[in-house]
């Protein structure tokens, strides 16, 4: 993993709540570069929350709005936020349920404006 | 076999790539050879899957097979291909109007006869729907106008099929039904990737756009409730508002049931 993405994806972790972290390519949901400090798959999550972005993507996109800068899925037992992060790449934080999500929302799209 | 038909097959074999299979396909149609025509219509759908007219076909062969979903999606597309499609408008209108759904129905049809003024058809139809609407005590109040604060909102069901609500597209036209049929599969991917993850139950989507902010939720298992908002207006608002919106939907089913 290459220093500038590690401190990138490092940074996200230390926000309250943040199991891991992760750079993952938009198309094909694989990952680039990640930063986990659980037993969570990291290939698993790439590929879902990519899997979920472009199916958010085209919904968004029946509308005429711009594509989505940002999206957070909640479930019982923990969530994911995920952002653009320049040219296909997507940067993909697991989360605790009780995550704090606002900072996370702010340390995302810093770290999406980094990555870009 | 009869002669047009033969001479629909023979056409559509020597050009394949012809636009003969819509006439072969409604040929078939007519004489209740639903198989054979959905088995044309679809070849022809492979080589223009953006065509209106493809869709529509493909529409009336399940609606005349009694496979009104089936039908219903195939409208669908074709509006989303070809958003003026009087057939396709025409289509749905008749499926809201067997669901009970006079309002869409009246709505299909309105934006039909904008584009096919002169129709006789359309406009009796509209007509009868419109008496019929008059006749009928108010219904009860569907959740999106639960929703007040939302710039839209829908309530789809499992199978993207809109239970309630509406939302128009940047220009003002109305994408409820394309929508509708998104949302089912944003809500299948949701709680696919909950569950895949360990994580359980899906809760809510939050996503944020240049433009708009949205939030959707599972008010009922298989039932997914979007509601759309201003970007200005904060996520924690929206999902308290959609939340609001959900409860509505529970109560709502409840008094439908």
């Amino acid at each position: 993993m290459s220093t500038a993405f590690s401190a990138v994806l490092d940074g996200l972790t230390r926000v309250p709540g943040v199991r891991s972290a992760l750079l993952v390519a938009a198309d094909d949901g694989l990952v680039i570069a990640e930063s986990s400090m659980t037993d969570v798959e990291p290939a698993a999550v790439a590929a879902l929350a990519a899997s979920l972005a472009a199916r958010l993507a085209r919904a968004v996109a029946i509308t005429g709005y711009a594509t989505p800068r940002s999206f957070h899925l909640e479930a019982t037992g923990g969530g994911l936020m995920a952002a653009p992060a320049g040219e296909g790449l997507l940067l993909v934080a697991v989360t605790e349920p009780d995550a704090n999500v606002g900072l996370l929302r702010l340390a995302l799209r810093d770290a999406a404006e980094r990555v870009g | 076999m009869t002669d047009d038909i033969l001479a629909l097959t023979a056409r559509l074999a020597a050009e394949p790539d012809s636009l003969a299979f819509l006439a072969l396909g409604e040929a078939l149609r007519r004489r209740g050879q639903f198989d054979a025509a959905l088995a044309i219509a679809l070849r022809g759908l492979q080589r223009y899957p953006m065509l209106g007219d493809a869709h529509d076909l493909v529409a009336r062969i399940h609606s005349d097979r009694g496979e009104g979903d089936l039908a219903f999606d195939a409208w669908t597309e074709a509006l989303r291909h070809d958003p003026s499609h009087v057939g396709a408008r025409r289509g749905l209108a008749f499926l809201s109007f067997r669901a009970g759904d006079l309002e869409w129905a009246e709505r299909h049809l309105v934006a039909a006869t904008e584009v096919a003024p002169d129709d006789p058809g359309l406009r009796a139809a509209l007509q009868r729907v419109q008496e019929r609407r008059r006749s009928l005590p108010a219904a009860s109040p569907a959740p999106a106008s639960l929703v007040p604060e939302a710039r839209g909102s829908l309530l789809v069901d499992g199978q993207g099929r809109r239970l309630a609500g509406s939302l128009a597209a940047v220009g003002g036209e109305d994408v409820s039904d394309a929508m509708a049929g998104e949302l089912a599969g944003v809500s299948r991917e949701a709680a696919r990737a909950a569950r895949l993850l360990g994580f359980g139950g899906w809760r809510g989507l939050a996503v944020e756009c240049p433009d708009a902010n949205l939030h959707l939720l599972p008010p009922t298992e298989g039932t997914v409730l979007m509601v759309m908002a201003e970007p200005a207006t904060p996520a924690g608002r929206l999902a308290v508002v959609a939340e609001r919106g959900a409860a509505s939907a529970r109560r709502w089913f409840e008094r439908l049931q």
